[in-house]
């Protein structure tokens, strides 16, 4: 986001098929020494407890201000701080150079993140996984971020007719095309990024615990 | 057929191979002069000064609103995710919608060579101005940072070389709104000359004569004057034309070029425009009926043209009907999931009120129409065209709010409330719309006089010819 | 009657000229304005304060020839290029004790204009130096990205080695750095050269070193080897 360009129309919120964005309807960093008018005015932010408390604040991301929109940047300035890095030491980006808040806040691993445009990443192997599937992909709107859908493995015999017409089609997918799925999960990561070539990095979700669409 | 009409004062009967009178009684051109001009040089009565006062106390709520709002931030609607567009933007389309009638009365009619249209279409030439403010008034203060609405007009800046994203339908609306607002306000202004004219030379004090005299641009009636002014009349409607239709189908786009569920369709500009000549109508007849008896100008705005706009409001009233079914249908027949829900929900939903309350006065209450007696009873007509008024309101209002409220997850969905800052501002738009009303009514013309009196000259001519037809045949 | 009415009388007909000279008058007069007033060329370009200490870069970086990086050590690795701390002066500059003995080297220690640098190192309080080249808050330019692809100091800085004191040389909007983003080629030279200023590759250089004919050629070889593709999307810059 370029959030000093948005003017909040909000239409971009109202077309969010997932309906990720969020809205800075009032100004939310009051408390941490953003003010606006009057109060943006140096001699009330330099009271020395506004300085204390803007520390909180991430020096390396925009403060969004009052009515811009906002939505997750998959941590943008780690993703550039990582590509910055990769380049003074004159490699690519490698798995593990981009750390998301969410991927390090995130006990139990389920998150991955890494580069899509790399085949041999565990981002893009993941992408290829038949259980990997994107939310909402019928409208053609190409998510970066996938999830893989829930392993059951129940007794043959307690195994729902669906459960059986779902195992069949994904084996027939399987032996039909070699890497067919995987092929394809590709291509989309390569469209969804444009620059493929340059080092730019992509996301996957796994969920294990939640109930996914699977059947 | 006597009905409740007074005698004399009845021209809606149809007499085949006679055209019905559009001025009624022994008026003459002196006696319209007078009835037009009394309105704005008698003493303002105590009704309009109340009016004017209530009207003005709401647009100054609306004005203390708009600070109060810009102050503290968009937040003190009732918008929340994901309903991200609220009020505002359904004000702003009604208030778009409500401006539709004027250009049509003055521009398609008089293309159309519908003499009717003489008595009727300065007020509602001057309704589509002030409803065109009043929707002015909404997109500029709905986005979050008002200060920087100017970034949705595409001037060349040097330091960035960026312009406005032009494949965003809120450009073409910015476009589209700003040309219509300047267009009909040329077009009211250039159609009032010959009669600030008149006020002029009428005017009795000095100040009034200089204001009146700078106004009508120096106008002496003679007949270059009005060879020109013809020509430019008909040049500014033919321009004028094509924006009634192109004002609302772009509106529509913000909604249609989207990709909500039951916003994303492409029926939205036939339905749109329809919708709103429809409101524009009933915002007319609304208005009309009132101040024509309290303005004693009965024989100017006749039960005829209070007739032939019940017309108008039946048969766009059924279109905008057909698109509520047409909808359903494709809907239906597309087989898309969502789009299904979403008009599954719209009926019957947590919005069914709305839905419901949107139907039966937009589809249900013009129906009346269908009889001529309610066709003719002005308290009928403004009941159902007040009806229309709200029916049109809850139609943006089922649209922009419940397609937002749910779509594709239900994780994200959510109900809608209103603030009081919403309710003040819808209301405070109402204040702002009757005080320019109220105002026009006691500065300018009411009633295009240079065009009444030039169909009652043919009205002359017509009588004279069939008299002398009938002596002729004796 | 028809004496009564206001008419425009024939004298009033010069002042259509006058509207429409005011008019045409307005126009240019915005366009000047708003064109040329808000320039980024003019508003930002030359901007010239003056620093509580004169340090002259001209004698420092051009004369003496001290490294950039003598001073704005961070420049490699890290977004800022490091405005040096005073114990940096002091390396040179240190100040006399009572004994009228310096700790350091004691280059013009007795000068008037390093009187501050002295308070400085001796109160433990920063230098208030004046920032010159200064971008939004929303911007975030990084320096290592940039010369560590080979893009010298002087494309953006200008000949700061020939500068008695320091002006913004280039202007620094965003269609300025676009601009570079879009044809990067020119900027680009040997890693090694980045903070000499005023390098100048001999005739045979190129053939010599990089097997190429010319810098355009270089330009080439280098963005292909190391992938150097400027971004031109809002997060390369915007966070």
């Amino acid at each position: 986001m370029a959030y000093n360009r948005c003017i909040g129309t909000r239409y971009c919120a109202n077309n969010c098929p997932v309906k990720v964005r969020r809205f800075n309807y009032f100004n939310y960093n009051a408390e941490v020494g953003v003010g606006y008018g009057v109060e943006a005015f140096p001699s009330a932010i330099e009271k020395a407890n506004r300085k204390l408390q803007a520390l909180v604040l991430n020096p390396e991301v925009t403060v969004r201000g009052r009515g811009v929109m906002e939505k997750c940047t998959y941590c943008v300035q780690r993703v550039e701080k990582a590509k910055i890095h990769a380049r003074k030491e004159g490699r690519k980006i490698e798995d593990g150079d981009v750390i998301t808040a969410c991927q390090a806040a995130c006990s139990t691993n389920a998150i991955d993140f890494g580069n899509i445009s790399d085949e041999e990443s565990v981002v893009a192997k993941k992408h290829a996984d038949t259980r990997a599937y994107g939310m909402l992909e019928q409208l053609n709107i190409k998510p970066r971020t996938m999830y893989l859908a829930r392993v059951r493995n129940p007794h043959p015999r307690l195994k729902t007719t669906q459960q059986i017409e779902d195992l069949a089609t994904i084996e027939a997918h399987h032996g039909h095309g070699g890497h067919g799925e995987g092929d394809g999960h590709d291509e989309h990561a390569a469209d969804a990024h444009g620059e493929a070539a340059h080092n730019d990095s992509a996301h996957s979700d796994e969920h294990h615990g939640e109930e996914q669409h699977a059947e | 057929m006597s009905l409740a009409i007074p005698n004399g004062l009845d021209n809606t009967v149809e007499r085949p191979g006679e055209r019905a009178p559009l001025v009624l009684g022994n008026t003459n051109y002196h006696d319209i002069t007078e009835s037009v001009c009394q309105v704005a040089e008698r003493k303002p009565s105590a009704g309009w000064v109340g009016g004017f006062l209530v009207a003005f106390a709401l647009l100054q709520m609306l004005g203390l609103l708009i600070v109060y709002l810009i102050y503290t931030g968009v937040g003190v609607w009732g918008n929340r995710a994901p309903i991200f567009w609220g009020w505002p933007i359904v004000n702003f389309v009604f208030w778009v919608g409500i401006g539709h009638a004027g250009t049509l009365i003055s521009a398609i009619l008089y293309l159309f060579r519908q003499e009717w249209r003489t008595s009727i279409n300065r007020a509602a030439e001057a309704m589509t101005i002030f409803a065109v403010a009043c929707a002015g008034t909404f997109p500029g203060i709905h986005v979050g940072r008002a200060w920087l609405a100017f970034w949705l007009a595409p001037y060349p800046s040097l330091n960035l070389w960026m312009w406005p994203q032009f494949r965003s339908p809120l450009l073409w609306d910015v476009f589209a709104v700003s040309t219509y607002g300047t267009v009909s306000l040329l077009f009211w202004y250039m159609g009032m000359v010959p009669d600030l004219a008149t006020f002029r030379d009428r005017s009795k004090n000095k100040y009034r004569r200089m204001i009146y005299g700078l106004l009508c641009l120096g106008w002496s009636g003679s007949s270059r004057h009005w060879m020109r002014y013809e020509k430019a009349y008909a040049i500014l409607a033919a321009l004028a034309a094509p924006l009634v239709l192109s004002v609302h189908t772009i509106v529509s786009f913000d909604f249609a070029v989207s990709q909500v569920p039951g916003w994303h369709t492409t029926i939205f500009p036939p339905y749109f425009v329809a919708g709103a000549i429809f409101s524009g109508f009933a915002m007319v007849l609304t208005l009309m009926i009132p101040a024509r008896s309290m303005l004693n100008l009965e024989k100017l705005i006749t039960i005829r043209h209070l007739e032939n706009m019940c017309k108008i409001i039946l048969a766009t009233g059924s279109l905008v009907g057909l698109a509520y079914g047409t909808e359903f249908f494709i809907a239906w027949y597309g087989q898309v999931p969502a789009e299904q829900f979403a008009f599954i929900n719209r009926a019957f939903g947590p919005y069914w009120w709305a839905y419901w309350t949107m139907v039966s006065c937009n589809v249900i209450s013009p129906q009346l129409f269908w009889f001529k007696k309610c066709r003719t009873t002005p308290w009928i007509i403004v009941v159902v065209c007040i009806f229309v008024n709200i029916g049109m309101w809850f139609e943006r209002f089922v649209i922009t709010i419940t397609s937002l409220s749910r779509d594709y997850l239900p994780s994200a969905w959510a109900y809608f409330s209103p603030t009081w800052v919403d309710w003040g501002m819808l209301i405070g738009s109402f204040g702002l719309f009757f005080t320019l009303f109220l105002l026009f009514c006691r500065t300018l013309p009411v009633i295009n006089m240079a065009e009444v009196k030039s169909s009652l000259a043919k009205q002359h001519h017509m009588a004279h010819a069939a008299a002398e037809h009938g002596e002729a045949e004796h | 009657m028809i004496m009564e009415r206001f008419l425009f009388p024939r004298w009033t007909n010069p002042f259509l000229l006058v509207l429409g000279a005011a008019i045409g008058g307005g126009g240019l007069f915005a366009a000047a304005m708003g064109g040329l007033l808000t320039d980024p060329v003019t508003l930002n370009i030359g901007y010239q304060p003056t620093q509580p200490v004169p340090f002259s870069h001209a004698i420092h970086a051009g004369q003496l020839k001290l490294d950039c990086r003598y001073c704005h050590n961070t420049v490699f690795d890290a977004s800022h290029a490091a405005v040096p701390p005073t114990a940096t002066c002091i390396n040179c500059h240190s100040p006399k004790n009572e004994a009228g003995q310096t700790s350091l080297a004691a280059v013009q220690a007795d000068s008037l204009n390093l009187k501050p640098i002295h308070e400085s190192w001796k109160s433990g309080k920063s230098m208030q130096w004046i920032r010159i080249h200064n971008l939004p808050e929303f911007v975030y330019f990084n320096h290592s990205a940039h010369v560590n692809s080979g893009v010298s100091c002087v494309s953006c800085h200008g000949r700061i080695d020939q500068m008695e004191k320091v002006y913004q040389h280039e202007e620094l909007s965003m269609a300025w750095c676009i601009g570079c983003h879009q044809n990067p080629n020119e900027h680009l030279r040997p890693k090694e050269f980045v903070t000499k200023l005023d390098w100048e590759p001999s005739d045979d250089f190129w053939k010599e070193h990089y097997d190429v004919a010319n810098q355009e050629e270089f330009a080439l070889k280098v963005r292909e080897e190391e992938s150097i593709n400027p971004q031109r999307h809002c997060a390369v810059c915007h966070r």
